[in-house]
């Protein structure tokens, strides 16, 4: 019998695959983003559907129940999700502030 | 050569003024721009010696980095910060100087007193914390009139582009043992003020910890 948050999360899957395709259609990502944001989406739906599937690593790392799992997995995606917008954010700024930089140097004004 | 850096963001109304007080008291006077909206940069243009302009809005830290630099490029040995809004008095530039001769950091320093009440208790807390975090006495560590020797420019380089640029340019001072003193300047206060205020406090409280541990 399939469980009230398995159904939660097989719905978000599903919803987030078609918001992914969206933003891919609209061109704000890339083929590449887009196979691998659907990977993500396809794993969360078939690991909610069949929850046993993920009990090897629920069992080898000595973790009670397949819920906390879930919970600890996503905390560590997350993390890693942060770091890397992070990494991200820092190169783009790093780079508009060149971008600026160049520009105001280039459209000086010198008082004759 | 004597420089004197403005950073200005909309600020129309008081600039031209400003530009032509403070050309009395130094050889060049940079104006940045910093992504205005309105007609600051045609005043800019107008009255001041150099102005540079920033497409997009920065950051008080980021427009002082551009006018900085710009200075140490026209071999400015003295260089003079002050804000754009006429809170400053340019005559007060003098005596910032004249101090600069027997230090490396001038920085001016307001009348708590006449400070709007909800900016008061911001600029204390933060002087004290100031105080505790780097060992240094500084009665005013958000002031932006200030004056300094280019050569110390290096040495005290912030990397802030809004918030504290004051406060990580007293930091890296103190962190590099720089000699700096204080002398006491009029502030004119507007209708509108825009200094520090209570949550800016904050945010500079905890990026003073950052820069005391994590620099």
């Amino acid at each position: 019998m399939i469980s009230g948050i398995q159904i939660v999360l097989m719905g978000f899957s599903v919803v987030m695959v078609f918001i992914t395709y969206n933003y891919y259609r609209r061109k704000n990502l890339e083929k590449r983003d887009l196979l691998i944001w659907v990977a993500v989406w396809v794993v969360l739906f078939l690991a909610a559907l069949f929850p046993q599937s993920i009990s090897f690593f629920v069992q080898n790392l000595h973790i009670e129940r397949g819920m906390d799992f879930f919970t600890i997995f996503g905390f560590v995606f997350l993390l890693i999700v942060v770091f890397v917008l992070y990494v991200t954010v820092f190169k783009m700024q790093s780079k508009i502030e060149a971008i600026i930089s160049a520009i105001s140097q280039k459209e000086k004004h010198r008082k004759k | 050569m004597i420089a004197a850096v403005i950073p200005a963001y909309n600020e129309e109304k008081y600039l031209k003024d400003v530009i032509l007080k403070t050309r009395k008291f130094v050889d060049k006077v940079i104006v940045v721009d910093d992504g205005s909206k309105d007609r600051t940069v045609e005043i800019a243009k107008k009255y001041a010696d150099i102005t540079l302009h920033h497409v997009v809005n920065m950051g008080k830290g980021f427009a002082l980095r551009t006018g900085f630099e710009e200075a140490i490029r026209e071999r400015a040995s003295k260089i003079v910060m002050l804000d754009a809004d006429g809170q400053h008095d340019p005559s007060d530039i003098p005596k910032l100087l004249r101090a600069l001769s027997d230090t490396e950091l001038v920085v001016g320093s307001r009348d708590f007193e006449k400070m709007p009440l909800r900016a008061r208790f911001a600029n204390i807390f933060l002087s004290f914390l100031f105080r505790c975090l780097f060992g240094t006495r500084i009665n005013d560590t958000q002031s932006g009139f200030r004056a300094l020797k280019s050569e110390i420019y290096k040495k005290i380089k912030w990397k802030s582009n809004r918030y504290g640029v004051e406060t990580e340019m007293l930091a890296n001072a103190a962190k590099k043992k720089i000699n700096y003193s204080e002398v006491p300047i009029k502030t004119i206060y507007h209708e509108i003020y825009k200094g520090t205020n209570f949550t800016d406090g904050i945010k500079i409280a905890l990026l003073m910890a950052k820069w005391r541990f994590f620099s």
